[in-house]
């Protein structure tokens, strides 16, 4: 009778809309029970989770805003499922030609997951960018940087004529060879940048002009298809038209497994 | 009637204020040299025509165009003739060709650097002839596409992330 019972409470679950099976997580983050369409993929508007072994990359989002694949960006083990594995050297990197929702318009969050291969000083290497070039089509950029000795991950806006960038410093040591998380927001009503590295305490920064919005590409591994290649590998991308708030962002990063994208 | 005017003195006020705004963000934005600009589109006529050649031959029977390396590790400035040093790179991957294994040797040097990215799309693959260059200080590229994607662009100043 108990055994019965036992096997009866996932129904009774999904009845009483207390979970949602359909739900790329079962409707659970980590213990938090999630009813109805998951709040966390509220305003999604681009979602990728490069589980693709090579060629186009898919747009979870629902939105159909699939990727390009440049130079043959190959496959390897993901923080979630599989990854795309960037080389540096091939100038690989995946591309959609602008839309709107991929834009800069008002409230925007950016988050995704990276591992780095290798770490050159003086370089970038891009998370996920909108820009052609500079200063006429440039839009966004969320990229982690070695300067001489300091490893940082910064998040960039231009505007007409300059940028305003908030940035993480993670420090001297190398972080090659490990999954790390990064969440970018942008609040337009006043301008409030924040960044934030895997679990550590987020950085801010104000942009106190309108972001530009332009016709450049969106980009995930590179700077306007000519620069800061990224040599290593990318998942679980999500760009959101909306400011997240705190306690989001700890459940999109979920103790660092991650959140996978809608199905 | 002086409301009339007065409304039309606003409406001029405004109008010469967002053109001047308009030639201010222009002015910020530095253009390729004229002179070089005509030197290396006249350079690259030949080059791009033999590019596209390859290609046409390489796509035979294959998913996807060639792609290849910068053809040089610094892009020649000013107009000066360099020889490219990348001919011999090659994108890593089985199958893959560099500019030398293509038959390019580009005697004598180049005023311009050149590189190729193939691309798959929805709409099937293409590829992208990438020229630099730099002028006075500041580097410059255009595109030029070839395939189903709108990837063209014309000399736009290229920077770092940095």
């Amino acid at each position: 009778m108990r055994r019965r019972f036992s096997a009866l409470v996932p129904l009774i679950a999904v009845l009483l809309g207390l979970s949602d099976p359909s739900m790329a997580d079962g409707g659970f983050i980590r213990r938090g029970n999630v009813t109805g369409a998951n709040p966390l993929f509220t305003s999604l508007v681009a979602c990728y989770k490069l589980d693709e072994a090579s060629g186009t990359r898919a747009d979870s989002s629902g939105n159909g805003y699939t990727l390009t694949d440049n130079n043959t960006v190959t496959q390897n083990t993901g923080i979630i499922g599989s990854a795309g594995q960037f080389t540096k050297a091939n100038s690989e990197y995946l591309s959609k030609s602008s839309v709107t929702n991929l834009q800069i318009t008002g409230d925007t969050t950016l988050s995704g997951w990276f591992y780095l291969d290798s770490e050159n000083a003086l370089d970038s290497q891009v998370i996920v960018a909108k820009a052609t070039s500079y200063p006429t089509t440039s839009d966004y950029v969320l990229t982690f940087q070695l300067n001489v000795t300091t490893r940082t991950v910064l998040f960039r806006i231009y505007h007409s004529g300059g940028n305003a960038t908030a940035t993480y410093t993670i420090g001297t040591s190398a972080i090659t060879g490990a999954w790390h998380y990064v969440i970018a927001r942008y609040r337009a009503s006043d301008g409030k940048m924040t960044i934030k590295y895997d679990a550590q305490t987020e950085a801010t920064s104000t942009e106190s002009s309108t972001p530009m919005a332009t016709t450049g590409a969106f980009e995930i591994g590179a700077f306007g298809a000519a620069d800061a290649f990224m040599d290593g590998r990318i998942d679980v991308v999500k760009k959101w038209t909306r400011y997240l708030s705190d306690a989001e962002e700890v459940l999109d990063f979920n103790g660092g497994v991650g959140v996978d994208c809608p199905n | 009637m002086l409301i009339v005017r007065t409304k039309m003195k606003i409406i001029l006020f405004f109008s010469l204020a967002s053109c001047g705004v308009a030639l201010t963000a222009l002015a910020a934005a530095p253009k390729i040299d004229p002179t070089l600009q005509a030197q290396v589109e006249s350079e690259a006529a030949s080059i791009i025509s033999s590019i596209d050649s390859v290609q046409t031959t390489h796509r035979g029977g294959r998913s996807k165009y060639w792609q290849a390396l910068a053809t040089h590790s610094t892009p020649p400035d000013n107009g000066k003739v360099v020889t490219a040093d990348k001919l011999a790179a090659t994108a890593g991957g089985a199958g893959n060709a560099s500019w030398s294994d293509k038959g390019f040797t580009f005697s004598g040097g180049t005023r311009s650097a050149y590189r190729v990215d193939e691309y798959i799309s929805t709409l099937g693959p293409g590829y992208v002839i990438f020229q630099t260059v730099i002028s006075g200080t500041s580097t410059f590229t255009r595109a030029l596409n070839h395939g189903p994607e709108d990837r063209a662009f014309d000399w736009t100043e290229k920077v770092s992330v940095r």
